[in-house]
């Protein structure tokens, strides 16, 4: 074998010597082994590599992203699928898709794939192309290490982002128009004290969202979505949008919402038939807290949900509730293996749905207030 | 933290793009997928990136000290 090219070094030195396609990551391992020159040629490498991640270790500047217009103008003039999306982002209704997929290499793990589309657009026959992955992996990977947001689209209105995964966050193939906005808009959110009562992160409470080079932001803690709710109520009614959760584990233990209780066990866990959480408190997944914000009376009627689904696969739709029902209405709801349970909290009515028993749901809100 | 910046603004865009994909924590398949290149150009990208801030940020700090 020749002597392994200073990329195969790098790839071997991040771990990712096995994601290269030549497959050769056992040959250059034995190469390196035997090789002094290659050897020598790794340790030079190793100590740049190691002097990058110290640099890159400080203080991060917040980088500031050019002109909106002038990104505008350069996505149009590099791509042409995406260069309505500019005009559109002002010519929709309430409409914000959101991809969330959480898990490390989750298109690389075996994970199903095949098409998804976010929404039908609201006012073209033919979606745009940022709105349709190629490929969703669908199964949650153990070894989830972020959250990717693959899709954003967002009208004037725009949606904001609330999290308890501690996982950082990478919005990807997200146009920087879109990217710009989307940071605007998380500061125009009124923040809302009653997540945070509840254990969640209010994304534009964190000082940490940072917008990087070339269009990525990234931020430590996200998984879910929900309207603004600065909106008047005559554009209430005008309002859709879906996300679509493609996949969500949350690892860490004692994270908001566990619970030690061994009864209450992860649906993946219950799926595979593992035990999990034996170092620490189970993490709960697949359940879903919605805070209803406002109940009004009129055509437009409706109160905002901001839903936070848990689940590997699900939708997650900001919905309204239909003119006359009342929140209370809602309470206690088990159909089709699915239970919903409504509750008053801090002047809000706190839903929780999941693909579990009511019985269920009643001790995760025994947690859920323990934890406050 | 000026030195930090002054050393991503010496990469070229396709290189400071690649590396802050990496120190964000992606795969190279991600990053490959993100910055549109081949996985096996990822590593290529990223040592150069890497050698490039390196060296950026070491000049800069010479140039500081030495005024």
């Amino acid at each position: 074998m020749s002597h392994v090219d200073e990329g195969a070094l790098h790839a071997y030195l991040d771990g990712d010597l096995d994601e290269l396609p030549s497959g050769g990551g056992r040959a250059i391992r034995e190469h390196v082994s035997m090789c002094p020159e290659c050897a020598a040629r790794l340790e030079k490498e190793q100590r740049i590599r190691e002097q990058a991640i110290a640099i890159l270790s400080g203080p991060l500047p917040q980088v500031e992203l050019p002109p909106l217009e002038e990104l505008r103008l350069r996505a149009e003039a590099t791509s042409p699928p995406k260069a309505s999306r500019g005009v559109r982002i002002h010519r929709m209704g309430w409409a914000a898709s959101v991809i969330l997929a959480i898990g490390a290499g989750w298109a690389l793990h075996g994970g199903q794939s095949g098409p998804l589309r976010t929404m039908d657009p609201i006012d073209s026959p033919s979606a745009p192309s940022a709105l349709v992955l190629p490929t969703v992996a669908r199964d949650v990977n153990a070894s989830a290490s972020k959250v990717l947001v693959q899709a954003l689209d967002l009208d004037e209105r725009g949606a904001d982002v609330v999290t308890d995964t501690g996982l950082p966050v990478l919005f990807q193939e997200v146009a920087a128009t879109d990217l710009v906005e989307f940071q605007d808009r998380l500061k125009s959110v009124p923040a809302r004290p009653s997540l945070e009562a509840s254990g969640l992160v209010d994304l534009r409470s964190s000082a940490a969202i940072v917008t990087r080079l070339s269009g990525t932001l990234s931020a430590p803690r996200v998984v879910a979505v929900r309207a603004a709710s600065t909106d008047t109520r005559d554009e209430r009614a005008e309002r859709s949008g879906r996300a679509v959760v493609t996949s969500a584990i949350r690892p860490a233990a004692g994270a908001p919402f566990s619970t030690g209780d061994p009864s209450v066990r992860p649906r993946e866990e219950r799926h595979s038939g593992r035990r999990g959480g034996d170092e620490g408190p189970l993490v709960v997944l697949g359940f879903e807290v919605i805070v209803i914000e406002a109940i009004e009376e009129g055509p437009a009627a409706g109160g905002t949900r901001a839903l936070q689904w848990l689940t590997p696969v699900d939708t997650l739709e900001l919905l309204h509730l239909p003119e006359g029902v009342e929140p209370a209405d809602l309470a206690l709801l088990e159909e089709d293996g699915v239970a919903e349970l409504v509750v008053p909290r801090d002047g809000l009515w706190l839903v929780m749905r999941a693909r579990r028993s009511v019985k269920e749901l009643e001790v995760l809100l025994e947690r859920l207030d323990a934890n406050r | 933290m000026g030195y930090v910046r002054d050393a991503l603004d010496s990469l070229s865009e396709r290189d400071r793009e690649v590396l802050l994909l990496w120190d964000a924590g992606q795969s190279y398949t991600e990053i490959a997928r993100q910055a549109r290149l081949s996985v096996g150009a990822v590593g290529t990208t990223l040592a150069r990136a890497r050698r490039r801030l390196a060296e950026a940020y070491s000049q800069k700090e010479h140039v500081d000290v030495a005024r």
